[in-house]
């Protein structure tokens, strides 16, 4: 341990007493933070396979990529991405929750919610926002930690409810207008020569949402795992992150992404609407803008929000059908994220409280696996892969029907 | 008065002129690389059914669009390595 000084800023994590200077309290200390890593890693990659779909359902589903080879190629440059994310800020949920109350049972609490919530809306085929549920995880935790006072609804409402409304509206009218003026501009361009420009366009388009995802959503990862090390004294305050942290979240991310999420892509590159290469052209050239644009002027618009958005827009814009009944089913998970990702959160903080130490904790991360391995096994019942993720859309593959939900 | 000044210190839950900013430069620059890919598509397919001087001014001008979108994919990875 080094002289690691605690400040108003900086989260206390539970390591400031005098008491972990006893070795074993270092002990139980250095578990509790390989398995708040081990948590961030997971998320990471839950992150990974759930925001896929953003970056690569258009192009898979318009032919232009092979599945196999679309996630690989965004695999790779989700990794490359990590590495070129230059500053990373050791916070979690800043501007949302009250950063001198996070402990690392906090974090740890959090972090269960956003993969409970990653893991279930990728069974149900929902593409949501991965960073609206972790924020969601971690403000359920803190409500019951500390309470209503560590919480900023001012933020919650300003950076994440508000905007979730806004992305896709955004999104889908800009991606309306680009479907409508790529089709008009090639009204006189005869088939084959059309589709190939633009699936060539469209690789293009989706390799640069996938780099921007490395480098926005791998740099979270790192600024939470930085944040354990810095207040486990591990690092000082305001070093650099260790590229050892780089590295693993690049490669958690990169791995989750080739795992593939293929029940999201399929929603989104087959359920929301049927794409040709013009539209998919359009949904990911409007999709990389829009992200760019936002973050840019640190406007918080969610990926999966703007990518769907996007998608419904490019099917507006050519005048084909679009499946409104799944996109409300999409609107009501994107409210639902955050409430539900932050009952999970709080009931896993009551819990380990309840049960104590390092204990409750340990016990918590088990039922964590526990659970998401109990859903994937679910999920082989009705597989989707690369063979059957551009099956033809019928109405077994909606998201909620009687069936679903008797199941 | 007090309310208007009460109105003018308040923070706005979202930055509305920084999403203004959003739209417009996404719709610009969306449209505008739709624009560019979709001229050079039509430049490309109008090259092959002519020749002569025309063909070489259709490549000519598909090229230059080839080129605009490297320079604005360019641009956006730029963007992307200066975020704060």
């Amino acid at each position: 341990m080094n002289s690691y000084e605690k400040d108003a800023n900086t989260p206390d994590l539970g390591g400031s007493d005098s008491s972990r200077l006893s070795k074993n309290h270092v002990v139980h200390q250095s578990f509790l933070l390989a398995i708040v890593i081990l948590t961030a890693l997971g998320f990471d990659f839950t992150n990974g396979f759930h925001d896929t779909a953003n970056a690569m359902a258009t192009s898979i589903s318009t032919g232009a990529l092979k599945p196999r080879i679309a996630v690989a190629l965004s695999a790779v440059l989700n990794l490359v991405g990590a590495f070129l994310s230059l500053s990373v800020a050791a916070v979690i949920a800043k501007g949302i929750v009250s950063q001198g109350d996070v402990t690392l049972g906090v974090v740890f609490a959090g972090l269960a919610g956003g993969i409970l919530w990653n893991v279930i809306t990728w069974y149900a085929g929902i593409p949501s926002s991965s960073s609206h549920a972790l924020i969601g995880g971690v403000v359920g935790a803190m409500l019951v930690h500390a309470g209503m006072h560590a919480v900023e609804w001012h933020g919650v409402f300003g950076k994440v409810m508000i905007p979730a409304m806004i992305a896709p509206i955004v999104a889908g009218s800009i991606a309306a207008g680009a479907t409508w003026l790529a089709l008009r501009m090639t009204r006189r361009v005869e088939g084959s020569a059309k589709t190939q420009g633009f699936r060539w366009a469209q690789v293009g388009g989706a390799s640069l949402i996938s780099l921007a995802h490395g480098t926005n959503d791998a740099q979270k990862t790192m600024g939470v795992i930085t944040l354990a090390l810095v207040a486990n004294g591990t690092l000082v305050k305001n070093a650099a992150t260790p590229t050892w942290v780089v590295l693993i979240c690049g490669l958690a991310i990169a791995a989750g992404t080739y795992f593939g999420g293929w029940r999201i892509i399929r929603t989104v590159g087959k359920g929301l609407t049927n794409l040709d290469s013009a539209q998919g052209f359009a949904a990911d050239t409007t999709t990389a803008t829009v992200l760019l644009a936002s973050t840019h002027f640190g406007i918080p618009l969610s990926t999966t929000q703007v990518c769907s958005g996007s998608v419904v827009g490019s099917g507006i814009g050519h005048r084909v059908k679009v499946r409104w009944g799944i996109c409300g089913e999409l609107v009501v998970a994107w409210l639902l994220t955050m409430p539900a990702a932050g009952l999970v959160g709080a009931t896993c903080f009551a819990l380990q409280s309840a049960i104590g130490g390092n204990l409750g904790v340990y016990l918590m991360a088990l039922v964590l696996v526990a659970l998401c391995g109990w859903i994937f096994m679910l999920s082989r019942k009705r597989p989707v892969n690369p063979e059957n993720v551009n099956d033809d859309w019928n109405e077994a593959d909606a998201i909620v029907t009687p069936s679903n939900i008797a199941a | 008065m007090s309310l208007v000044l009460a109105a003018s210190k308040s923070t706005a839950l979202v930055d509305w002129a920084g999403l203004i900013k959003v739209i417009w430069l996404s719709a610009l620059f969306g449209g505008g690389t739709i624009l560019i890919v979709s001229l050079g598509i039509t430049l490309l397919t109008h090259a092959q059914s002519t020749s002569g001087n025309r063909r070489l001014l259709d490549n000519l001008g598909a090229i230059l669009c080839l080129v605009a979108v490297l320079g604005i994919v360019v641009f956006g990875i730029t963007l992307m390595l200066t975020k704060s």
